[in-house]
Parts: structure tokens; sequence; C-alpha cells
């Protein structure tokens, strides 16, 4: 689209777009939402990108690579964090026995690991909601 | 130590198949031998945990430490830990054998994509075969069901897509079949960890026969559509005929037993001899096998193209392994395990050489079928030794099959099925044996009369060799794995 | 044309240097030593000449014959020698003709040596050895004076057939292939024969089926195919069926060593019935009976002359040597029982209907022959006809049980004189189509001049199998025709009709040798045979020494009734004193016999005269009384009633592959063909819709669980 006024607020939009979709993620223990629908919500910021900017230079903020990068990255994490489980308390995705922090109830930083999971999750999440996205316009432009 | 083995296997397979899209700039051949040296160490770790099993005794694993009824357990008994040895080596032979460039018409940048299914699929069955918990088991068929569909549908041909949504179509009625009934479990025990709800319906369903009724009846029926049981078997003729040729034969030998592995595990473990004596499943299971058995071979009779062919013969091989579990006796599982096996070594072998054909000849008829064996020695001697398994001739594993599934029924005091058993046996001659006749006693369009090696890629022959070798080397010496598998259908009843 | 598989010897211009070969020479001097071995070992054992004793002065010779007997493992070395000799043949017979067939002969002869050093084990009542553990139930060899008997038999047969199979094969194609078969087949038979229990019998048997299938085929053409798919499918519903025997009998009785199980087994109600019912059913389509026997008078023209020397020389008699196993051991009660005990029942039974089968195969197999123009079809005729003279031998064996000793010994001397004589038919035949390419006897002639030992043989042969007196025919037809005379004395009245039969077709099998002879040595002989030049070669010599063997047989009776039969007697369950009396006591040569003989010999004659008059040669069987057509037809009725009742109009039952069903002639497609025919049409009628109407399925079908369940658990 080429309308300035259209892209001028959506330059302004995306980022508070994305620390929303941030701080549903993080936020998953304590509040409604979790790493999927915080990962969504900065997947549709990229789909706003996309819509207002033009598949190319949407492709050029978050390329194939960054793509593959996020969705294996994302599982690993999960993996890695099973792991630490096994290392530390002899059972996989073990919480609080393997040492991640209890916190207090209510707050950010509790719960364990349970907010690493979900950035995880969500970094997943996005990066399939925006490959999906960007497939399906290609095919529709081709 | 050991007990973390099962689970750090399954990672590990997770984690190559997520690994693989970054090597996409290399070379592909970096990506296909770090996959066997991952598959090899987790058959080598499978196979300590096999021999620490044997040993000690089956091991329970809970996810982070939680009880029972809360998190997610793994029971890792001699049943569980044997099949995925099994699975694995079986993955193995196959893997290698796609490396072989054998992929039948995908594309060359899906290739990646192919090994990372492939992946992703282990580690589902992996899953699948552990797990002690029956939510975690749908998750896991779930997983296993998009996968399967995608190394059917990755050769994008038309006929690969109604195929393979065929396949989702009636894989999803049956996970929901199934999936519903663990609700109706879950609405009477509370629980959906295998052992407590066990424990639960053996002293409470009694008071809920309906519930427990319906829900035997629909995980049954689920599980069924998705092992090709015979009047639910309309999806495999046309899934494992299109699918290239790895993919059919992982398909057929290894994610169609796993099915029948959760069905074993559902009525034995979950429900126990209790319920099953009073509620008449064995006889469903029994009737539907039988019916499949020579139904299966009918359909397989007229077929033309021949993995179509053989996908049908796989559903009434089916027959013999569901007739076996219908049988409820230590001497049915046994047999029924054995035919497990034994089958899948067959089916691979059968697939995997004509795969091997079909890359280098591109005839899939079965009428084009003539003189083959002098162009292709190595592959058609592998078919004629399996196929001979199917009839069921002796030094084959799939005599030693029939063998134990007739005194199984005899003892079962079903003499009828050892009638259905040599009749489905007879029928299976019919259109097997045309085939080796016509490939190596009939002369071919080119009218080549000296038997030469053919050249294909040495990964393709070695594992058709090894498959050739392993179903004689069983059906000379059976009884370890025999003594073995009673060991495993003793502690399942 | 396209190119066949030829070796070096298959050259046609390749002619012999001089009269003789020394290929021949070398033939000729191993047949008579073999033989001669073989007869001296045998008389050493029973210390007749001091052989033995001579041989114990050799160090060398000694220490071999110790080794020899000592040798726990010998059974298995007999099995092992074929099927190593036809490996080591298609290495060394690459490049050349005559270095394969040495090898085959060399082999075949140590065969000989090897089975005969056997005896003394066998006469002290067995040699048993077993390998656990393969096959989850462990294989198991035992040689017993049975056994000895069909090795001996086997193993000199084979030989000489060998012998006689490298001149004949020289103008066929694809020899390399068929002795590599021919090898597996041996080791296959022999493995049969030394079997101690039933799934070692099993495994060599169905070995033995594969493997005799690509004899069958060698000639590849349309005929082959047909006759070698009607072979092996019928092969594979025998072993089937003696695979559920096996089953049953595992199940029942727990043990498949060939000892005694009637105490067992009668406990077990009608299993019994049903095991014996299987197995003779089973070996019975081995062995030719009627009504199984429709694979034989196709498989026998096709396949090459060795090959049908064998088939049926050796391979029928497995069949019969099964049904004759499984009755002894297992049907029969322990050595020493009172004749009097229930246990005899069974056998009793069983044994009247088997004496019947027998009757009405010997019938059949002689009328058909009487039909037959071509040679080695008629022979097959005749094949099953004899088989029915064993299988009656075996039925009053059973039938009389405690004194059915007469029976069991007619059926082995028949075994042993059938085997000769039926081999030695085939071969003649097979130099008839050698010499002349023709193997329609109406379309030869006068061939006693051009092949004058052929001819000879011919005549010795022929009147072995009528039974003339002096000739081993004679001799078991005799004790075959006594044991069915014990069988109305002792047993039932109205086999009395059943001996009535026998003499019947005792002629028509005398009628039916004097039409072939007449027609293709007597007569005037076609212009086209003056061509024919006779020369000494390997053909020639394997004839002869069969024939002598005949009229040693012949004219020395005792022979093989000593060495062979006697000996059975000491681990069988038969009377003692009825052995002494009538067995061992038996004359031959009595006056009443030979009378019964030149009643029929001459009644012989007036059939085959009348019947050439009469032209009652030449009858065919309508089309409808074929045995496929009464189990086909109904089927295929159903079927199209089936859909016609389901669809209606729409019914698209192909009729027009239908009437392709209804050809007469039998031979332009076979059983299994219109079988597979009926699945297609069944499977373009009913497929498609079945896998469109998936959710369909399953909804019923869920509904259906449900009910049943629910219905059953709340009754």
């Amino acid at each position: 689209m080429n309308d300035i006024i259209v892209k001028t607020v959506a330059r302004i939009l995306i980022p508070f777009i994305q620390l929303y979709g941030i701080f549903i993620m993080l936020h998953g223990h304590v509040s409604p939402g979790g790493g999927f629908a915080g990962g969504a919500m900065i997947g549709t910021s990229f789909v706003l990108y996309t819509l207002v900017f033009g598949i190319d230079k949407s492709k050029k903020k978050f390329s194939e690579r960054v793509s593959e990068y996020a969705e294996s990255g994302g599982i690993l994490l999960y993996i890695a964090l099973g792991l630490i489980g096994i290392i530390m308390a002899g059972s996989f995705l073990t919480n609080i026995d393997a040492g991640f922090p209890k916190g207090t109830p209510g707050s950010m930083f509790s719960g364990g690991m349970i907010p690493l999971l979900m950035i995880g999750i969500g970094i997943k999440v996005a990066s399939t909601f925006i490959t999906l996205f960007h497939t399906l316009i290609e095919e529709e432009e081709a | 130590m050991i007990a973390q083995l099962p689970i750090v296997s399954m990672v590990m397979l997770l984690g190559m198949a997520l690994i693989i899209p970054l090597f996409k700039r290399r070379n592909f051949s970096v990506t296909t031998s770090l996959g066997f040296v991952v598959l090899l160490a987790v058959w080598v770790l499978t196979l300590l945990v096999l021999w620490h099993v044997r040993v000690e005794g089956p091991m329970t694993y809970r996810f982070g430490n939680y009880e029972a009824f809360l998190g997610i357990e793994l029971y890792i008994d001699l049943f569980a830990v044997l099949f995925v040895f099994f699975i694995l080596s079986l993955i193995m032979v196959i893997y290698v054998y796609s490396t072989g460039d054998a992929t039948e018409g995908v594309a060359e940048k899906e290739y990646g994509r192919y090994y990372i299914l492939l992946f992703i699929l282990l580690f589902a069955m992996l899953g699948i075969i552990y797990t002690n918990d029956l939510f975690n088991t749908y998750v896991f068929m779930e997983i296993l069901s998009i996968t399967t569909v995608s190394i059917i549908s990755i050769k994008r041909k038309k006929e690969n897509y109604t195929a393979s949504f065929r396949y989702v179509m009636l894989n999803e009625i049956g996970s929901l079949s199934y999936l519903f009934g663990v609700a109706l479990l879950y609405m009477v025990t509370g629980y959906t960890n295998i052992g407590l709800v066990a424990e639960s319906i053996g002293q409470h369903w009694t008071a809920y026969p309906a519930n427990a009724t319906t829900a035997i009846g629909f995980m049954v029926v689920g599980v069924g559509i998705k092992s090709a049981v015979f009047p639910f078997h309309v999806w495999l003729p046309d899934a494992h005929s299109t699918a290239p040729s790895s993919s059919s034969a992982i398909l057929s030998a290894i994610v169609v037993k796993v099915y029948i592995l959760i069905m074993i595990k559902v009525l034995f473990r979950v429900f126990g001899l209790s319920v099953l004596d009073v509620i008449p499943v064995s006889t469903l299971l029994i009737a539907v096998a039988a019916t499949g058995m020579i139904m299966g071979s009918m359909f397989a009779m007229a077929q033309t193209d021949i993995k179509r062919m053989l996908g049908y013969s796989s559903v009434a091989q089916v027959g013999y392994i569901v007739m076996g579990i219908g049988l409820i006796s230590v001497l049915g599982l046994q047999a029924a395990l054995f035919h497990v096996v034994s089958h899948a070594l067959m089916k691979a072998a059968l697939f995997l050489s004509v795969g091997a054909i079909i890359y280098k000849k591109k005839i899939r008829k079965v009428s084009e079928f003539n003189g083959m064996g002098f162009e292709m020695p190595v592959a058609m001697v592998v078919f004629t030794i399996a196929a001979l398994g199917m009839i069921g001739v002796p030094m084959t594993t799939g005599f030693i099959s029939k063998l134990n599934l007739g005194l199984a029924a005899l003892d079962g005091g079903q003499a009828v099925l050892v009638f259905v058993l040599i009749v489905s046996g007879f029928l299976n001659a019919l259109y097997y044996l045309p085939i080796i006749i016509n490939a190596f006693l009939k002369d071919n369009p080119s009218q080549i009369r000296v038997m030469r090696v053919e050249k294909i890629p040495k990964t393709m022959l070695g594992p058709l060799v090894v498959l050739g070798a392993l179903i004689v080397y069983f059906g000379l010496f059976p009884g370890v794995l025999i003594r073995v598998l009673e060991a495993v259908a003793a502690s399942l009843l | 044309m396209f190119k066949r598989n030829k070796t070096v010897c298959d050259h046609p211009q390749l002619k012999q240097r001089s009269v003789i070969g020394r290929f021949t020479v070398v033939s000729t001097v191993l047949v008579l030593f073999s033989i001669a071995f073989v007869g001296l070992f045998i008389a050493g054992v029973h210390g007749d000449i001091g052989v033995f004793e001579w041989v114990r002065e050799v160090a060398v010779l000694r220490a071999v014959y110790r080794f020899i007997y000592e040798l726990r493992a010998l059974p298995l070395l007999i099995i092992g020698l074929p099927f190593l000799g036809s490996v080591a043949m298609l290495w060394f017979g690459r490049n050349s003709c005559n270095g394969r067939d040495s090898i085959v002969i060399a082999m075949t002869s140590l065969t000989i040596l090897l089975t005969v050093f056997t005896y003394p084990h066998a006469l002290e009542g067995g040699f048993a050895y077993s390998i656990p553990g393969v096959f989850g139930l462990g294989l198991s060899f035992n040689v017993d004076m049975l056994g000895f008997t069909m090795l001996m038999v086997t193993s000199v047969i084979w030989f000489l057939v060998m012998v006689y199979a490298h001149e004949y094969m020289k103008k066929e194609f694809n020899c390399n292939r068929f002795f590599f078969f021919m090898g597996i087949t041996y080791g296959a038979v022999l493995g049969t024969i030394v079997a101690g229990d039933l799934l070692t019998l099993f495994l060599f048997f169905e070995i033995m089926t594969f493997a005799s299938y690509i004899l069958v085929i060698h000639g590849q053409k349309e005929d082959s195919y047909h006759a070698g798919y009607s072979y092996i499918f019928m092969g594979i519903i025998g072993g089937f069926a003696i695979l559920v025997a096996m089953l049953l009998l595992y199940f029942t009785v727990g043990d498949l060593a060939f000892d005694s199980a009637i105490a067992a087994l009668s406990q077990h109600g009608s299993a019994r019935y049903w095991i014996i019912g299987l197995l003779i059913f089973g070996f019975g389509i081995k062995a030719g009976m009627a009504p199984v026997h429709v694979w034989l008078p196709r498989a026998h023209p096709v396949a090459p002359t060795p090959a049908s020397a064998l088939l049926s020389g050796i391979m029928i008699k497995l069949g019969a040597y099964g049904i004759l196993r499984i009755a002894v051991s297992y049907y029969f009660p322990p050595v020493g029982t009172d004749g009097g005990d229930a246990l005899w029942l069974t056998s009793q039974t069983i044994g009247s209907a088997v004496i019947w089968i027998g009757i009405v195969t010997m019938a059949i197999g002689v009328f058909l022959a009487l039909q037959q123009a071509n040679i080695k079809r008629m022979l097959a005729y005749h094949s099953i006809s004899q088989m029915g003279y064993i299988v009656m031998g075996i039925g009053v064996a059973m039938y009389l049980g405690h004194i059915g000793a007469m029976g069991y010994a007619g059926a082995i001397y028949h075994i042993i004189n059938h085997a000769l004589f039926k081999s030695l038919l085939f071969m003649v035949a097979g130099v008839v189509f050698y010499h002349t390419g023709e193997s329609d006897m109406y379309k030869l002639g006068g061939l006693w001049r051009k092949l004058p030992l052929t001819a000879t043989v011919c005549l010795i042969a022929s009147l072995g199998i009528a039974g003339i007196p002096l000739f081993n025919g004679f001799i078991s037809k005799t004790i075959l025709h006594h044991g069915i005379v014990e069988a109305y004395q002792y047993g039932h009245p109205t086999f009395f009709y059943a001996e009535l039969i026998f003499i019947v077709i005792s002629a028509g099998t005398v009628a039916s040798f004097i039409k072939l002879f007449y027609y293709v040595f007597l007569r005037k002989m076609p212009a086209r045979y003056r061509r024919i030049t006779p020369e000494y070669n390997n053909l020639d010599t394997a004839m002869a020494m069969m024939a002598l063997i005949i009229v040693y047989i012949g004219l020395n009776p005792r022979f093989v009734l000593d060495t062979f039969i006697i000996p059975q007697f000491d681990t069988l369950a038969y009377s003692a004193d009825f052995v002494q009396t009538y067995v061992v006591g038996l004359t031959f040569f009595t006056a009443a016999d030979l009378w019964l003989m030149l009643g029929i010999v001459v009644f012989g004659f007036i059939i085959f005269i009348g019947g050439k008059r009469w032209h009652l040669f030449h009858l065919k069987l309508p089309y409808w009384m074929s045995v496929e057509y009464f189990v086909f037809y109904p089927m295929n009725w159903i079927i199209k009633n089936a859909c016609r009742l389901m669809y209606g109009d729409e019914c698209k039952y192909n009729d027009e592959t239908i009437t392709k069903l209804r050809l007469k002639d039998n031979k332009d497609i076979g059983f299994l063909d219109r079988f597979k025919i009926m699945a297609t049409v069944f499977n373009t009628r009913f497929e498609k819709r079945i896998i469109r109407s998936d959710a369909f399925i399953y909804t019923v079908f869920v509904t259906g669980v449900l009910l049943m369940m629910l219905v059953m658990r709340l009754v």
C-alpha cells in the first residue's frame, strides 16, 4: 500500500503490538495468554508490516534464514530447558527442583522455567505465523 | 542415568529434526550422515535400555518428578523397549535405502523436509510406545498422523493429494474416536494415566458398564481405522501406492504396527482380562480379522499396480495380527507380536525391492514384470524371499508366524480360524507366485538373458540384502525371538 | 526367435569322433561299479560273502569304513551332498557340458555309496540324528528300514536317470538351470525320506515342490506354464493340508516324532479323522490319487524326459511314502500290541476308505490311459493307475490291522518295481523323441529295426508293468492280489468286487502296453524315420542297466523281499506269526497265480483287438465332467445372482468375461485363471464404491459395534 497515512500509523503501532505480545508471552503463568497467544500477536505485527509495506521489504526484515533459526531455536530452547531438568534433578522438564527460581506467585519472575518455555514457544509460533502468511501471499502473487 | 536414556533418545531425534534446516546451505550428504549417526546413537542407547530392562525389570519415568495423576509418565518395560529397538533397527535400514536417491519423484529441494518429517515421525513413535498416559498417546498420535500425511504428499502430484487428504480425514476420525474413548474413561475414573485408570476400571466398571463398553468400542474402532483393519482400510491402497517407496515401506511396515501396539496397550493394560472376558471384544476382533484376511487378498488379486497390490496385502496381514490379539491368550498375543515383527520385515523388503525396480526401470504394472529377474536380480530375489514368506513357505519368518497363529487358534478353540488362515495363505500364493514366475521364467522385452547385479546405488542394494537375510535367518532360528515375545505376552496379560 | 542359454555342447554340429564316446565308457564303468558296490555291500552285511573280512584286512578301507559307520551326521551328509553338488556343478559347469555332467554323475554315484552305508544301522532299528533349535521345534532325522528302502530306490534310479540325462539334455536348452534344480530337488527328496518327524518332512516336501516346479516349466512354452501353474498350486494346497494336519497333531499329541500316537489321538474324538484325512489329501495330491490327480497328466508330458522319469518314478512315490509313514507311525499301536486291541479300530476304518480310493484311482488311470495318443501322457495316466495299486496296498495294510502285513509288503514292493519300470518307460519315450522328434504314438511305427536296444528294453519294461511272470511286476502284483483277497477273506465281503476290478484293471494295463509296443515299434515304419542312425551312448547305458535290474528282480524275487521288506517288520506292529507264515513263507510261481496271469493276458489281448476294431481308443469326455467345473460354476452363479439382486439392472457383471469361462477346452484357460477373472470382476464392481463410502462404513460400524456390545452386555 502506498498511502502515507497508513504507513506512518503502522510504523508507530507495530512496536506497541510487539510489546503487548511479549507482555502476554511472559505473563503466561499468571494471566490468560502464554506462548501461543503472545507469539500469535507478534506474528500479527509482522503481518501488518507485510500488508502495509509489501512482501519484499518484509522479506528483508524477516528472511527465510531468520525463520529457520527461529523455528528450530524455539524448540531447541524448550528441549534445552528440559535437559537442564535432567542434569540437575534427574527428570525431564523438572521445574523448581532443577533450580529455577520460584519467586513470589503472581509476579512475572515466578513459576520457575515457565516464562522461558513461553519465550521459546512464542518465537516459534510467531515465526510459523509469518512463514505461512508469506507463503500464502507469494502463491497469490505468482 | 539409564533411566534418562529413553527421553534423551527421543529428544535427540527431535533435535536432529530441528537441526536439519540449519544445514541447508551445505552438501546434503552432511545431513544424511549426521542423521545416520544420530540414529545409530539412539539405537545404541536403546540397546542399553533393553539390556537394563531385561535384567532389572520395568522402570517408570516421570516428567518433572510430578506424581502420576498430575504429570506425564513413561513406562519402560520389555514390551516397549523391544518394539522401539525393533522399529529403530528397521528405520535404520530404510533410512540407508532412502539416502540412495530413491525417494522417487520427490523434488531435490524437498529432501531436507523429508528427513525432518522422518525424524519427527520417529520421535512420535517412540513417544507413543513409551508413554503411560492416554492423552499423551493422543498427542503423539496426532503428531504421527500429520507427519505421515506429509511424507505421503511430499510428492507433489494430484493423486498424492487426494490420497493424503482421504488419509488425513479418516485418521482424524480415528483419532477423535480414540479421544472420545479417553474422555469417557476420564469421566468414569478421573485419571488419564494408564496405571491409575486400570486400577480404577478394575474396581468400578461394573457400576458404569455403558461407559466402559462405549469407551472400548470407540477406542478399538478408532485405532482400528488407523491400523487399516478390514472395513476401515479404505485409505490404505491409495496412500501406500502413491507415496514414495521408502515412505510406503515406513507406513506399511511400521506405522500401522504402532497403532496396533496402541490397541494392545489399551485392551490389555487399561482394560485387562477381567473386563475383556465379559465384553465381547474378542468376537468382534476375530470376526473382523477373519473377513479382512480373505477380503484383503481378494482385492489384491485383481490389482494391476504393484504397490496397490502390496497395500491390500498389508490389509490381509493386519488381519492376521488382529486375529492373534482377538484370541486373548498368551499364545495368541505371542503369535500376533511375532507376526508384527515378521510382517514388518517382509513388507519392508517387498516395498523396498519394488522401489528399486521402479527407480531403475520405471515399471509399476504387474503385467510388465516379465523377465525382471534378469535385469534386477538382487531386487527380485529379495522380493521372492519376502513373497514366499507371505505365502508361508518354510525357512521364512512367515511360516513360523503361520505355525504360531494356527496353534494359538487351535488353543483358543477356534478351529475355523486355521482354515481361514490356510485359505488366506493360498490366496496370497495366487497373486504373488505369478509375479515371481513372470520375473524369472519369462522373457523380457529387451531379451537380456545374463544375470548381472543391477546398477543401482549401493545404499539401495545393501538394505535389500540385509532384509532378505534377516527374513531367512529368523525363519530358521526363531527361538530367541519367540522366547522373548512369550515373556512380553505373559507380562501384558 | 530369441537367444536361449546355450552352453558349448549344445552346438548342433558337434559329432562324436568314435562310435562310443569316452564319456559314455566312463559312465558305463561307473554304473557297473556302483551297482556292484551296492550288491557286494548288502551281501557283505548279510555275511553271504566274505567281503567284509577282506575289507578288514586292508587298513585304509577299515579306517574309512569305521569312520563312516560312526558318523552320526550321516543322514545330514546324505542330504547335503546333492545340495553341495549342485552348487559345485554351477561353478564347474559354466563352460563345459561334460565337466558339469561329470560332477552330477559323480555326485549321484557318491550318494548311492553313502546311502548304502546306512544299511547296518537301519537293520539295527534306526539311525536317529537331530538338530535341536532350528525352526522352533528342531529338525530330526531317522533312517529305518522303510527309509532305507526308499533311499536305495531313489538313489539308484536318480543316478541312472542322471547318466541318461547327460545325453538327452544335449538337445535341450538351459541345461545348467535344469541340473541345478535337479540337484536341489534330489536333496529335498532325500530329506523327505530321512525325516524323523513331520515338521522336517514338511520342510523338505515344500522345498521339493518348489524346486521341481522349475523342472516342470523347463520348456517355457505356453502349455508348460499352464502345467506349471496346475502343478505348483496343487502342490501348495497339498502343503497347506499337511500343515493344518501337523498343527492339529501337535496340538493334540504334543510331539511330532514318528512314534505311535494313536493312544493320545483316540482321546480327542474326531480330531484323528481330520488329521488322517488331511494328510491323505495332502500327500494324495502328490501321489496322484483321484480325485486330485489332475496335475499329473499335464505336468509329465511338458517336462523334459529325465524330469518326467523322476517325477513319475520317485516324487509321486513320496506321496505314497508319506501316507504309509503316517499310517504306520502315528496310527498303529506300539510294537508288540495284541491283535484284538481296540487301538486298531481307527486304522481299520480309514483303511477301507483308502482301499476304495485306490481302486477308483486305478480305474480312472487305466481308462484314460487307453484314450491317449501322446506317449508320455499315456505313461502319466499309467502312473496314476499304478499309484492306485500302491494306495490300495496301503489301504489293505491299514484295513486288516494286525494281519495287514501282506498289503504292506505288496505296497513297498510295488513302489520299488514301479519306480524301476516307469522310469525305464519314460526313458524309452524320451529316446524315441530324441531320435524322431515325435511323441504321438499313432504317427510312429516300426522302430525296432532302427532302435533295437530301445525296443528290447521297452519290451522288458512293458512285460514288467503288465505283470508277466519272470519279470518284477508279477511279484508285486501277486502280493497285492493276495492282499486284496485277504481283505475280503478276513474283512468285509464287498472287497470281492474290489478284487474283480483289480483283475480287470490289470487286463487293461496289459492291453495298453500291447497298444504302445505295437504302434511305436512294430507296424510299418513311416518314411521319414528311415534316416535314424543308432549309436551307443549314455541313453543306452542307463536303460540297459535298469532293464537288467528289472530282470534280476523278476528272476530272483526273494532278494528284495529278504533284504528290504522282511526287516521292516521288526519295527512294525504287525503280528509276527502272520508275517512268518504268510510273508516270509511266500511262494511265487504258484499254479493259481500263473493261471490267473494267463487269463489276464488273454483278456488284455481281447481288449486291445476289440478296441482297435471298434475305435474305443478315441473317446473324449464331455467338458462338464471335469472336477473344476463342479467346483467353479456354482460360485460363479452365486456371485452373478447376488449382484443382480443387489443392483438390479445396474449390475454390470460382465457377461463377456463369463463366456470366456465357459470354454469347452480346459487347456485354454485354467481353473485359477477363471478364479482370478472372477476376482477382477468383483473388484471392479465393488472396490471404488467401498472406497467412496468410507464415512458411511465408519458410522454403520461404530453403531453396530456399540449396539452389539451393549446388547450382549446387558443381556
